[in-house]
């Protein structure tokens, strides 16, 4: 498509794009306006999708134990879910070369089209199980160049007495190892200053996105076609996979990495609250029960997990939630009162994960929820901070709130106040949960808890009771909603929107009450899932 | 030996040496006996000891000294010690954010923020670690473990980079270190069959061609992540091609440690893993950060009663960094604080006494061709890189040790020639550290490292990171 050409059609290519300049960035024209897309990545699958991919190829023929430890660093703000954080280091790549060693040997025991070969005779079918596994693998053919370039290791392999065996494990490593298996690529080629995703690109962007799987049958056929850069037949997979039971896990992973859940693991807890091993585990398998059952609805909202109020608990997670269990010990769904609990900022997990060491942690809650779930950037610490305090001589910590105390301090220090008169307040919401999310009254022995407040939030004002009410009044707002679909934005395509996607998707969005069906239509709609821009980002 | 300039290191030097096949070099080593210098670096969050209210304070002479508290442990080897006393490190921003990256590469150019690949909290360096530039001289390896080393979120803290400014990251789970450590150790005793090192062999080569392939196609962030995966994979086939130069048995390879092991154990292993891999000279280097989450320690409050567990509830950085001098816990937080360090010190000497019973390739032992060097981000622990106290340990001759050695300290209002500040990416130095109200030292922590390097065998003539560290008129010599 040449430039300008039926501007007013969505995806068309445009903006100040000049023909004579490869290197200047051009723009889609949108309905809502001209949009920059985002910028390419290389996209290291994370550990649930490396599995569903080496399933997808091998079948059931290893143990969770055979797949590799990436040892990612979960942040406790931000996304997992980020390109520039999932690599392959020094670290994780000893693991990733035993499991790839692992996974090999368990395709040549019983994976057909490997094991066939080994029992076959001649080289024919080594180039089997690369076209087979490799398109399965790498979710796109591989090219006549790559599969030379295997064979003729593999015959040198072959050459230095390897075993028919050791050649079946050799083409299955690499398969297995190689960057084509391990980054999603989205670079596209380049076509009116923008990079348009190629077919397979599109499929594996659509599949991981809703299926955390790669590509089926289906979906990849039409990739060979290359019918998917058509928006109708994209938009028709879309509503496919969308269908499909699976979408409730990938929904289930984004807010699993977007609330930080599995910190939980690694989050230093006194032994008083009785956060054990098993504990975290049921919790985190609870709240993933929830979330899957919430997503599995027709018509699921993305708010749907933000309001439930049937949570699973077993006999290790009721203690958290202070609720008899009506079987034993297994998980069974409770209607919790919603005069204590609402949705999953008020689950156990989110809050201990969002919490001090003892403490409720007012301000790790309250960073949290207005960088994450408000959008509220902070920006860094002050570079010095000041020691001196100026406390009231009779103020007595042991009788006042938490919040009480932090407040008398911050307020005291010139330098905490301008940032703490914000931060706090997103946390003081959260104090009828202590550090490991039971529901209280009251604190220290007696100290009634006060878990009122008022958040300023842009052009809206939040005002709330209790943490119930906070929860609730968050959920309302603009400001979270629109946080929402930003972080979902982000979390799908590695890159925040800019204003026109934005805008985009929090319309259709706000307009369907965050339907999942209107949010993946919008999402498939914005020019940053199929083009990328021109430029690539430095580092 | 000709000698390498500061630039060279800051703009690639993982050229050098590479060519030379680490099996070579260890053959060669095995045979001549010579034991090769190595170097544990040691962070401890916080520091070891921080001085202002905290009142670390050396007293006596260089060769007749008392070793303050929370140190005072260190009295057991104290003859091992020597210890540099009031460095300071880069002055400017969050002096916790920039001093990880600027610990041990004295190369964060001034007023540098955070990074996609580090996040916001963490600048880049433009050049690269001790660690990395020691064992890349050699061709060897450097082994980074974390024992809770970490903060804001991360699993552990951003302190050792490459020449392209990539993060090295560090092993914080012992039982990922033993499996990455053992595997090549036992392989080397137990050659692979033909057949499968030609798998091995080409697996390596098809791996950094079919990267290549990758790699034409894309620039920028993208390209320096694929350059890390192929890079990472480069390395550990040299890991695996490697030979150690002492086979070891296996009663002398520890038991493999359980997932999550209490801190203790944890601490145990690692030190377990550096005697290895020394030991078996497969290693040059050890990075060993420490940080929360000890275990089984005990102090002694303010009524002499023994009391235990962590004080700071939920946030150690903040009750020890950022209490109010008018605040009731400080003394709580203080005496805490000390005994915290302490336990530290108490597994430092234990560790001391492992390499001290360890034998090496030359016959004596390994903490004779080994030194230990205890630093930290801060000087005081509350965001001041001031009077940075570094402890080094071993070496045997290399050092004179058992002596404490003060930094000559200038007015920074009156430099005398001393330039105290930063310097931009592009060369221009920038002024700063003038109103702190107290001496600094004339030496930056850049002349400590360059001085290490040169002892374990880098020709580091022209100091160590930013050239602006290395202006210091008198050369800090530990010799």
């Amino acid at each position: 498509m040449s430039v300008g050409e039926n501007s007013d059609a969505p995806g068309a290519a445009s903006g100040g794009h000049d023909p004579n300049d490869p290197t200047m960035p051009g723009t889609i024209e949108t309905p809502q306006g001209e949009v920059e897309p985002t910028f390419a990545h290389l996209r290291r699958l994370t550990p649930a999708q490396y599995e569903s991919t080496v399933r997808s190829a091998l079948g059931d023929v290893f143990d969770a134990d055979d797949l590799p430890q990436f040892g990612d660093d979960i942040p406790t703000i931000g996304l997992n879910n980020n390109p520039s954080s999932l690599r392959i280091n020094d670290v994780n790549v000893s693991s990733l070369y035993n499991a790839t060693q692992a996974l090999a040997a368990a395709a040549v025991a019983n994976t057909p089209v490997v094991s066939g070969c080994v029992m076959a005779s001649g080289d024919a079918c080594f180039e089997e199980v690369v076209d087979d596994l490799g398109a399965r693998l790498w979710r796109r053919p591989v090219t006549a160049e790559e599969k030379t370039d295997i064979m003729g290791a593999r015959a040198r392999v072959a050459d230095a007495s390897g075993s028919r065996v050791e050649q079946a494990e050799f083409v299955v490593m690499v398969l297995l190892a190689s960057p084509n298996m391990l980054y999603r690529k989205e670079l596209g080629v380049t076509e009116d200053g923008v990079q348009r995703l190629t077919s397979f690109e599109i499929a594996s962007a659509l599949s991981y996105t809703l299926w955390n799987a790669p590509p089926d049958q289906e979906l990849y056929d039409l990739a060979v076609a290359d019918q998917l850069i058509d928006p109708d037949v994209l938009r028709g997979q879309a509503q496919r996979l969308a269908d499909d039971p699976r979408v409730s896990e990938s929904f289930t992973e984004f807010f699993l990495d977007y609330l930080k859940i599995d910190a939980i693991f690694s989050k230093q807890k006194i032994a008083e609250l009785g956060l054990t091993p098993a504990a975290r585990a049921a919790l985190v398998e609870g709240i993933r029960r929830d979330l899957i059952a919430t997503f599995s609805v027709p018509g699921a909202s993305l708010l749907d997990p933000f309001r439930n109020l049937n949570f699973h608990i077993d006999g290790e997670s009721a203690t958290f939630f202070d609720v008899p269990l009506a079987q034993d010990g297994e998980f069974e769904v409770v209607a919790l009162d919603r005069a204590q609990r609402l949705g999953v900022l008020s689950h156990p997990a989110f809050l201990s994960v969002h919490a001090g060491e003892g403490d409720s942690g007012i301000v790790k809650r309250g960073v949290f929820t207005l960088e994450q779930l408000l959008c509220v950037h902070l920006g860094p610490p002050p570079d010095d901070i000041s020691e001196a305090e100026d406390v009231p001589a009779d103020f007595n910590d042991a009788e006042e709130t938490t919040r009480a105390v932090l407040t008398v301090r911050h307020s005291s220090q010139p330098d905490c106040v301008a940032c703490h008169s914000a931060i706090d307040p997103a946390g003081f919401g959260y104090e009828n949960y202590d550090s490991a999310g039971r529901y209280r009254t009251v604190e220290k022995g007696d100290v009634t808890i006060d878990a009122s407040g008022e958040l300023n939030v842009g052009r809206e004002m939040l005002r709330f009771e209790n943490s119930v009410d906070y929860i609730d009044t968050l959920v309302g707002s603009e400001a979270l909603q629109s946080c929402l679909t930003d972080q979902y934005f982000t979390y799908v395509l590695g890159d925040a929107p800019r204003r026109v996607e934005r805008e985009m998707l929090y319309a259709a969005f706000s307009e369907n009450g965050g339907a999942l069906d209107a949010l993946v239509d919008s999402l498939i709609s914005t020019p940053s899932f199929t083009a990328r821009n021109i430029r690539q980002e430095q580092p | 030996m000709s000698k390498i300039d500061r630039r060279t290191f800051l703009k690639g030097v993982a050229g050098t040496g590479l060519a030379a096949s680490l099996m070579s070099s260890r053959v060669a080593l095995g045979q001549t006996t010579d034991a090769p210098l190595r170097v544990v670096l040691v962070p401890l969050v916080h520091g070891w000891g921080r001085d202002l209210d905290f009142d670390r304070t050396f007293t006596g002479s260089e060769f007749n000294f008392t070793i303050p508290s929370p140190l005072t442990g260190l009295e057991a080897i104290k003859d091992q010690c020597v210890f540099v006393d009031g460095l300071r490190g880069t002055l400017w921003g969050n002096a916790h954010d920039v001093s990880y990256s600027d610990i041990f590469t004295a190369a964060v150019p001034f007023d540098e923020h955070g990074s996609d690949q580090l996040g916001q909290h963490f600048p880049e360096p433009v050049g690269p670690s001790l660690d990395y530039v020691i064992a890349q001289h050699h061709n060897s390896q450097v082994l980074r473990v974390s024992a809770n080393y970490r903060s804001w979120g991360r699993q552990s803290n951003p302190i050792c980079f490459d020449d392209s400014a990539r993060v090295l990251d560090s092993y914080y789970e012992a039982h990922s270190a033993y499996d990455a450590v053992i595997g090549p150790i036992r392989d080397a005793a137990a050659p692979p069959q033909p057949g499968r090192q030609a798998m091995r062999s080409e697996f390596f080569d098809f791996m950094r061609r079919d990267t290549d392939r990758m790699l034409s196609q894309v620039t920028g962030s993208e390209r320096t992540k694929l350059e890390g995966f192929v890079g990472a994979f480069t390395a550990l086939g040299e890991r695996l091609n490697s030979r150690a130069a002492v086979t070891l048995t296996e009663d002398q390879i520890p038991e493999r440690p359980q997932n999550s092991p209490a801190f203790d154990a944890m601490v145990n292993h690692y030190f377990d893993l550096i005697r290895l891999v020394f030991q078996a000279d497969t290693h040059r280097v050890a990075v060993l950060g420490f940080g929360e989450g000890v275990d089984s320690w005990e102090w002694l409050d303010a009524q002499g009663n023994i009391q235990s567990g962590n004080p700071w509830g939920s946030d150690f950085h903040h009750n020890v960094a950022h209490h109010g001098s008018g605040h009731e816990d400080v003394e709580r937080a203080r005496l805490a604080y000390d005994g915290w360090v302490e336990w530290y010190i108490a597994k430092i000497v234990q560790f001391v006494q492992m390499l001290s019973n360890t034998p090496d390739v030359d016959g004596g032992m390994l903490i004779d061709n080994t030194i230990i060097m205890l630093t930290g981000e801060v000087g005081t622990g509350n965001h001041d890189t001031r009077n940075k106290l570094h402890t080094l340990i071993g070496g045997g001759d290399r050092l004179q040790r058992g002596r404490w050695i003060q930094a000559p300290l200038v007015d920074p209002r009156a430099r005398n020639g001393v330039f105290i500040g930063g310097e931009s990416r592009s060369g221009e130095l920038i002024e700063s550290g003038l109103n702190y109200g107290r001496d600094l030292s004339a030496w930056h922590t850049a002349d400590l490292l360059a001085e290490i390097g040169r002892l374990a065998g880098v020709p580091l003539d022209n100091g160590f990171g930013l050239p602006s560290n290395n202006l210091a008129p008198v050369a800090l010599t530990l010799t």
